[in-house]
């Protein structure tokens, strides 16, 4: 038998504490990736390249894809051709849970009998998503005008001129 | 006792339970909205986010109707959608696990020994996120062509919607809960 009577010395209904992770931390600059966070391109073809760009947790999704457009932009020049067409793309995110919680039994346990405790309790936790982005593009290059019809073409000067305000990179 | 767990659990599940008002149509705020990036001279990408209460097809809405009034004020007529994405975001979980323990002490009390046992569930928000990615063009749109829409068309029936929830102040309820 268990009685439902309790000397309830404290009863604490402990605030979650927020930790706030990664608060801290900056967005992924304009910058070569060196194996982490940033932009990478691997030749495929004579024109064709494979433009990768990935943020660390603090970069937002459109960042992650301006970054790269602008990248494809900026490779395309670089390599000697006036536009690029976007063969295809892909956004990948990952998530990760950071968590914390806490348990509050409401104070001491009940003593029933001689060294036997009941004691109820209950858990309560909070998980955080934390999530990163990476982008990737196939293009293939090409000299002269875009053509009207495809959608799938970007002029390249056209691309780094709109999102040369955006670029931000590190001042080291 | 029971009645105390069960109002601590109360509680915890109200705080969690309660929810904000959906994303109004309008500029990003903290709260959700829209925000548009030009990427070519007649190249835009248009983004809606909308918050946990926002149900996916408004945000799919709004972020069309974004995309008509961007073609209108740049002096266009329609837009072609070269992609469209939809992105669910899941918010943060959480949980409340009741339990009960069952032990042993010593005589002095300085040791113990228990099991105990405990069920609980959890409840995440979602929330959804939109990106088009548009090309403004002007004069007629080309008929034979799905990705077309003519701007007038779009703010013309979608209007309502838009105005509607607004001024309205509409409510929308989501979330979901499981249990293990």
């Amino acid at each position: 038998m268990v009685s439902l009577i309790v000397r309830s010395r404290h009863w604490l209904l402990a605030a979650p504490l927020m930790v706030l992770l990664g608060a801290c931390a900056t967005e992924t600059p304009y910058q070569p990736s060196e194996g982490r966070y940033g932009y990478h391109e691997q030749q495929i073809e004579e024109s064709r390249y494979r433009v990768t760009f990935a943020g660390n947790p603090s970069t937002p999704r459109e960042t992650v894809q301006n970054y790269l457009l602008y990248r494809a932009a900026e490779l395309t020049v670089q390599k000697g051709y006036d536009y690029f067409t976007v063969v295809d793309q892909d956004v990948e995110r990952s998530t990760r849970y950071y968590s914390h919680g806490y348990v509050d039994d409401f104070g001491y346990p009940y003593r029933h009998g001689y060294r036997r405790y009941y004691r109820p309790s209950y858990y309560s936790s909070n998980a955080y998503p934390i999530s990163e982005y990476a982008s990737i593009a196939d293009i293939v290059m090409a000299e002269g005008e875009k053509p009207a019809d495809d959608a799938n073409a970007y002029d390249a000067l056209d691309v780094l001129q709109q999102l040369q305000p955006l670029i931000r990179q590190d001042d080291e | 006792m029971v009645f105390r767990i069960l109002s601590a659990a109360c509680i915890t599940l109200g705080l969690a339970a309660c929810s904000a008002s959906p994303t109004p149509y309008q500029v990003a705020a903290e709260d959700g909205g829209y925000t548009d990036q030009q990427l070519e001279s007649d190249r835009y990408r248009v983004k809606f986010e909308g918050n946990s209460a926002t149900p996916r097809e408004t945000v799919e809405d709004y972020a069309l109707y974004r995309a008509a009034e961007l073609t209108l004020a740049t002096g266009n007529d329609y837009f072609k959608v070269i992609s469209k994405e939809i992105e669910p975001i899941i918010g943060s979980v959480r949980g409340v696990s009741p339990g009960f323990g069952i032990g042993v002490g010593g005589g002095s009390g300085n040791f113990g020994l228990g099991v105990s046992t405990g069920f609980g569930g959890g409840r995440a928000d979602y929330s959804y996120v939109t990106y088009l990615d548009i090309i403004v063009f002007e004069g007629e749109k080309p008929e034979n062509d799905r990705e077309a829409y003519s701007a007038f068309d779009v703010i013309e029936r979608l209007r309502s919607a838009v105005v509607g929830a607004v001024e309205g102040g509409e409510t929308a309820d989501e979330g979901s809960a499981s249990s293990q």
